[in-house]
């Protein structure tokens, strides 16, 4: 595809991690669920067992779509990320790792013509551009569209329970096995989910539901114990 | 205040020693205002009998004394509120149902004003007579508008229990299971066939509505594998536990089987523990669970007989008082008489022997019994009356006689003189109903099997089996081999792969059990006068429903089971007439001369029992019941005192009040601020489609009415979106990125409707095109900086776009760093002022709207919300697409006719539909400003328009108000409306009567009030 302009700067913008209070013009990132202060309450619940719940930090997020061109995109992600593309309802991470973390780029099959890069908010500008390079003209579309969401981990022998309460989706480890990535309803928001290891589930939920499905997740927990995490 | 008084009773009624109770957890309980005392593992019913409680409840219509006649899900009668605070009120709970704890709190629904002293009986004696079947139709349809006042009568004293007038404090949840073999009911085929199941290595949920698994089992005196049959139970229940792809749930009832094997299935988490959940643990939940096959072991309902007074308390089923005593270690009567067309009332005799109560005697309707159970009551030397019946009962407020005749073969008259018997209790058994509720629930209606005196369920198309008693099994051993057979063909029929390695795995348990003797086909006793003139026999016990009345409504014609159900209530009530529908369909088939697989049954639907609004809701409660959406922005508003609204799902800053102004001095403030110096909003909300693809620039020109061919990379434009029929369906500006690459703004509510439409269109009518459609409404933090001083205040917090008037024109949008952030900056405007929008990704949203706080103090920044902006832009005119429009307004309609191209290559969808007559005729609805006579009076929004007054009612309306408020700016009210052929008819005058008789005159105008030649902008 010719001549889409790269509209995003992240680029000029790698100073994501320094804390910024004293000069204005250093940007704050704030993620989602920001306002519910997870580090005191991971304080108030070290001790609880059950479920466990971690924000992650904000995340680099690129969906790259396209009907014909599975080999041209396939090709620019091995290139640029050493990914292959992901299998129907798969995820494929750097090292294969069965690990959550923020700093290892992670392809998610979406749709029959739609996967979910993430990877460092500061390499997505990079990433972006080196794919749109060896993409070419080809008919494939690059959106980030990395402020739009946020990513939960939900872990704990009980984490399943929870996922059970929120989507009709079979969770059974049977048939939802590590690597293997939804998109589904959670309680009535949507979510992509992937199950990362045993016990152990990454949410990709819109930042706009974050607060709600925060707060559907610690009733759903409740009974087995909810313990906060920060990334 | 009634005073509680401390029961004499002690529990006379209980054994020294047996039964499944715990007797060292002693519990207090009350009923009715008195103090019981009875024991871990007891019902409340079991409690209520140890206690000696003979009545537990009025009937409905006559208001009869009535007591405990099940111990089960089928109990009419024990139906009670239970609840020891206001909010914790549940009306309508089963006895028999219920496990006692310490503390419950309950009373009868029946009876008003009391149980014991009853006001309604002399009603109910003399009304009895006039309500015969069909009262609702014939007495109290008319006159209609005496319906209400009835209704309170017959409800406040039948008692059909009370919802709580508070909140309920306990929550209720939902869960999803995928199961691979879905067994419906825990007695000994239920276990068995899950026990197959899931050693054939299926996934496996089996279901039971009681407090234990069993079933039939947890009275039963059968050995299983030479011991004692819960051994084995336990046994089961025990391997079925340790398997991690097992799932038991007791106090579960399969409320529903739906299309497809989904079911739902209602557990009773805490109703065992108190009538408060406690914390964190949902009362009720619903599992729904997608089965690959279903097991229905549902078993059987024992059939009461219908005879003479057959609803006084002591009447009981055979089977029920083996429970109790068995069970619950409860004799619930001193002299029993047995009246049974089937060996297995025997057994209640036998139990009620074993434990050395005095048996009056046997009554069988049949003339030659000789099974073994018939040969261990004459061993005993229990008095055997064969070839008779108990005709009727006496005593009000306990059985006291009973009336045993000796009766013809076929059980039509009575053949000879009557014996009178002294008893307390009569246990009747006419044979059993196999549980087939569920096996109807999609559509299937079951099949009389005249071998077993029941009804079967019928084929059905779902992956369902059927095992055990609900589908005609007589004995133990017919149930256990049915379930394995069951649970291995389910376990095979869904993971398609061969069992036989299970089969070899698992064996059918020995058992011993007596030989029977058949069973007599006889549902109502005769007596010695007519149906009609005799003693009541009751049908339905729930609703009074007797066989008389249901001779009444053949008689009167109703013939069809359905219309006979709807004439004389039989089977309405909550138990939806689980004791008495066979004998009504019988009775109904005897009296039309058919037979009863002629009469066929009525329809089951769900649920099998009732379910409460709680567990239907579950979590999606309060807070929950919507998702809210938030803004990135959305801590300052709160922090700021913002007033919210909501906006589909979206929480939106609608104003900012400070130090307690009116909503309409916060909008005058915002408003001028805005015009004077700078406000600023949150546009968060806006949907926003990003658009990629050589085809893109081609797609938009066919979705919206205007040309996009020319747009420019830097530039935005206007778009108006329709539907087929023309009508304007949505709006927003859309910005060219680059030649291939837009980004599609839409309302705040049209966000995903867009989205799909353009999905619909490009995935059905032309996928040939190349364009990707993507939400990236939640990407991006918008705010827009409106007024005079916007410019200003945007130069200090961006430094690499150049902000002057030529090189960043109006509808030119820019790229560049805004508080240190990568921003879009879009120069357009809803206010009619200079204006920028920026978007920043949303994490940045928050430090972005603060920095332009820090700076904007100079320039008094003043926030405003979506009120606000709504006045702002009714200044300008700018339409609101759903506040404005209703789906019936053109863009001709709208006085947009700019907005619409006609010169596209392509056409555009709506073109077709704007040019259909209708939209082309004169006198159609337009857009147009409205000033009030008087500036200072607001005209309310929806207000019709009247051309002129003095007309009769109803006047010709010609149009309504869609949008008014107080501008602050014009220092009068403006309105925006739809009034026929108005854009003509600028400068006439309309008139708005009220509803409060006042009426507004009002003066079309142009909507364009504010700077008509756009100077302020254009700065």
């Amino acid at each position: 595809m010719q001549n889409i302009q790269v509209s995003n700067q992240y680029a000029e913008n790698s100073l994501t991690e320094k804390p910024a209070i004293a000069d204005s013009d250093v940007p704050i990132i704030e993620s989602a669920l920001q306002h519910a202060n997870m580090k005191s309450l991971a304080v108030r619940t070290a001790n609880v067992q059950g479920v466990t719940l971690v924000e992650m930090p904000v995340t680099g997020l690129l969906v790259l779509r396209t009907r014909t061109e599975h080999v041209a995109l396939g090709a620019a992600l091995k290139s640029t990320i050493a990914l292959d593309i992901p299998e129907v309802l798969s995820a494929n991470m750097v090292d294969n790792v069965t690990s959550h973390s923020e700093f290892r780029p992670c392809i998610r099959w979406m749709a029959p013509d739609e996967w979910l890069l993430s990877c460092p908010l500061k390499d997505a500008f990079k990433i972006e551009n080196s794919l749109r390079e060896h993409v070419g003209d080809a008919s494939i579309a690059i959106v980030n569209v990395s402020g739009g969401y946020t990513s939960l981990i939900l872990n704990g022998t009980n984490a399943i329970d929870v996922l059970k309460k929120s989507t009709g989706y079979d969770v059974h480890p049977s048939n939802f096995m590590p690597g293997k990535v939804i998109n589904t309803v959670f309680a009535k928001a949507q979510a992509t989910i992937r199950c990362i290891d045993t016990d152990q589930y990454e949410l990709i939920t819109r930042r706009s539901f974050a607060d709600y499905v925060w707060h559907w997740i610690q009733v759903a927990a409740s009974e087995y114990g909810l313990n906060i995490e920060t990334s | 205040m009634a005073k509680f008084v401390h029961a004499r009773y002690v529990q006379n009624y209980r054994l020294p020693s047996g039964g499944r109770i715990d007797r060292s957890r002693v519990y207090t309980f009350r009923f009715n205002n008195r103090y019981y005392k009875g024991y871990e593992g007891d019902t409340l019913a079991s409690a209520l009998l140890a206690n000696g409680i003979d009545v537990v409840g009025r009937s409905f219509k006559y208001s009869r004394a009535r007591g405990i006649m099940c111990a089960g899900v089928d109990e009419p009668n024990a139906i009670v509120q239970i609840g020891a605070t206001e909010a914790t009120q549940v009306p309508n709970v089963r006895a028999t149902e219920q496990s006692l704890y310490d503390g419950l709190v309950c009373s009868s629904v029946k009876g008003w004003p009391s149980v014991r002293f009853d006001a309604m009986s002399l009603v109910g004696r003399i009304a009895g007579g006039a309500m015969g079947p069909g009262f609702y139709y014939k007495t109290f349809m008319f006159p209609a508008f005496m319906w209400e006042t009835y209704e309170k009568f017959i409800r406040k004293a039948a008692g059909l229990g009370r919802s709580a007038t508070e909140r309920d404090p306990d929550t209720y949840d939902h869960m999803n299971h995928h199961i691979d073999v879905m067994v419906v009911g825990g007695g000994a085929t239920g276990l068995m066939a899950a026990l197959a199941a899931s050693r054939a290595g299926a996934r496996v949920m089996i279901a039971d509505e009681q407090n234990e698994m069993g079933g039939a089992l947890l009275h039963s005196n059968v050995d299983i594998d030479g011991n004692p049959a819960m051994d084995w139970v336990q046994q089961v229940c025990n391997e079925l536990n340790a398997n991690e792809n097992v799932i038991l749930l007791s106090r579960s009832v399969v409320t529903g089987l739906h299309d497809h094997n989904w079911l739902t299935v209602n557990e009773r988490r805490t109703h065992h523990l108190s009538d408060r959940a406690p914390a964190n643990t949902a009362r009720e939940r619903i599992h729904k669970v997608r089965a690959g096959c279903v097991v229905l072991a549902t078993g059987a309902h024992e059939r009461p007989l219908v005879f003479g007074n057959n609803d006084v308390p002591g009447c009981m089923l055979c089977s029920a008082v083996s429970v109790y005593i068995r069970r619950y270690s409860v004799v619930p009567g001193t002299a029993l008489v047995v009246m049974t067309t089937n060996d297995s009332g025997y057994r209640a005799a036998l139990d009620w022997h074993d434990v050395g109560r005095e048996v009056v005697a046997i009554v069988d309707t049949r003339a030659q019994p000789d099974g073994d159970v018939v040969n261990e009551a004459k061993r005993r030397d229990i008095p055997l009356f064969t070839g008779s019946a108990v005709i009727e009962s006496r005593g009000t407020s306990r059985v006291t006689k009973a009336i045993v005749a000796p009766i013809n073969e076929a059980g039509t008259f009575v053949s000879d003189e009557p014996t009178v018997l002294l008893c307390d209790t009569i246990a009747s058994s006419g044979g059993w109903n196999p549980a087939v509720h569920l096996s109807c629930h999609t559509g299937s209606r079951p099949v009389w099997r005249d071998d077993i005196l029941g009804f079967v369920p019928a084929d059905t198309k779902q992956n369902q089996i059927y095992a055990g008693r609900v589908n005609g099994a007589q004995s133990l051993v017919e149930c256990l081999s049915s379930g394995l057979k069951a649970g291995l063909d389910a376990a095979e029929s869904h993971l398609s792969k061969s069992t036989n390695n299970a089969y070899a795995s698992v064996s059918l348990p020995t058992v011993v059990e007596p030989k029977q003797c058949d069973a007599m086909a006889l549902f109502l006793i005769p007596h010695t006068k007519a149906v009609t003139r005799a003693p009541k026999q009751f049908v339905d016990m729930q609703n009074d429903v007797t066989a008389a009345g249901l001779q009444i409504s053949t008689r009167e014609g109703f013939e069809s089971i359905e219309h006979v159900k709807r004439y004389t209530a039989m089977g309405f009530g909550t138990d939806q007439g689980k004791t008495g529908n066979v004998n009504g369909m019988a009775i109904v088939a005897n009296s039309l001369d058919q037979t009863i697989s002629e009469t066929g049954t009525t329809v089951f639907r769900p649920n099998y029992t009732p379910v409460t609004f709680g567990a239907i809701a579950g979590a999606h409660t309060g807070a929950l019941f919507d998702p809210k959406r938030f803004t990135p922005m959305h801590k300052w508003h709160v922090e700021h005192g913002a007033k919210f609204e909501n906006v589909g799902q979206w929480k939106r800053a609608w104003y900012f009040p400070r130090n307690g102004e009116s909503m309409q001095d916060t909008l005058n403030r915002e408003c001028l601020a805005t015009r004077e110096s700078v406000g600023i909003l949150d546009a968060s909300t806006l949907g926003k489609i990003d658009i990629q693809g050589k085809d893109a620039r081609e797609f938009l020109g066919r979705v919206y009415t205007n040309a996009w061919t020319k747009l420019a990379p830097g530039r935005c434009r206007y778009g108006l979106m329709c539907g087929e029929d023309g009508m304007v369906m949505d709006d927003g500006v859309t910005s060219c990125l680059a030649d291939n690459h837009f980004l599609m703004t839409t309302t705040t509510g049209g966000a995903a409707s867009v989205l799909n439409w353009l999905e619909l269109y490009h995935q059905t009518e032309w996928p040939e095109m190349d364009v990707y459609f993507n939400s990236v409404t939640d990407h991006w933090a918008t705010m827009t900086i409106a007024g005079p001083n916007s410019r200003a205040l945007l130069s200090k917090v961006c430094k690499d776009i150049d902000l002057s008037k030529d090189a960043f024109k109006f509808m030119d949008w820019r790229e560049g760093t805004v508080a240190g952030t990568p921003a879009r900056v879009y120069r357009i405007s809803f206010t009619g002022e200079l204006s920028y929008e920026i978007n920043v990704p949303a994490h940045y949203g928050l430090h972005v709207w603060e920095t332009l706080f820090e700076h904007g103090r100079e320039f008094e920044l003043t926030a405003y919300g979506t009120e606000s902006m709504h006045v702002l832009r009714a200044e300008k005119g700018f339409v609101i697409v759903g506040q404005d429009t209703d789906g019936s307004i053109t863009p001709i309609d709208m006085d947009h006719a700019w907005a619409v191209s006609d010169n596209k290559p392509f056409s555009f969808i709506g073109k077709r539909g704007m040019a259909r007559e209708d939209c082309l005729r004169a006198n159609r609805k337009q857009l147009v400003g409205l000033e009030t006579i008087d500036p200072s009076e607001v005209l309310p929004e929806g207000a019709q328009a009247v051309r002129h007054l003095g007309q009769s009612i109803p006047m010709t309306m010609v149009g309504h108000v869609t949008s008014s408020y107080y501008s602050a700016n014009l220092k009068r009210s403006i309105a925006m409306g739809v009034i026929r052929d108005g854009l003509n008819r600028k400068g006439e005058s309309v008139f708005f009567p009220l509803a409060d008789g006042r009426t507004i005159e009002a003066r079309i105008c142009s909507t364009n009030w504010l700077d008509p030649d756009g100077k302020r902008h254009n700065i």
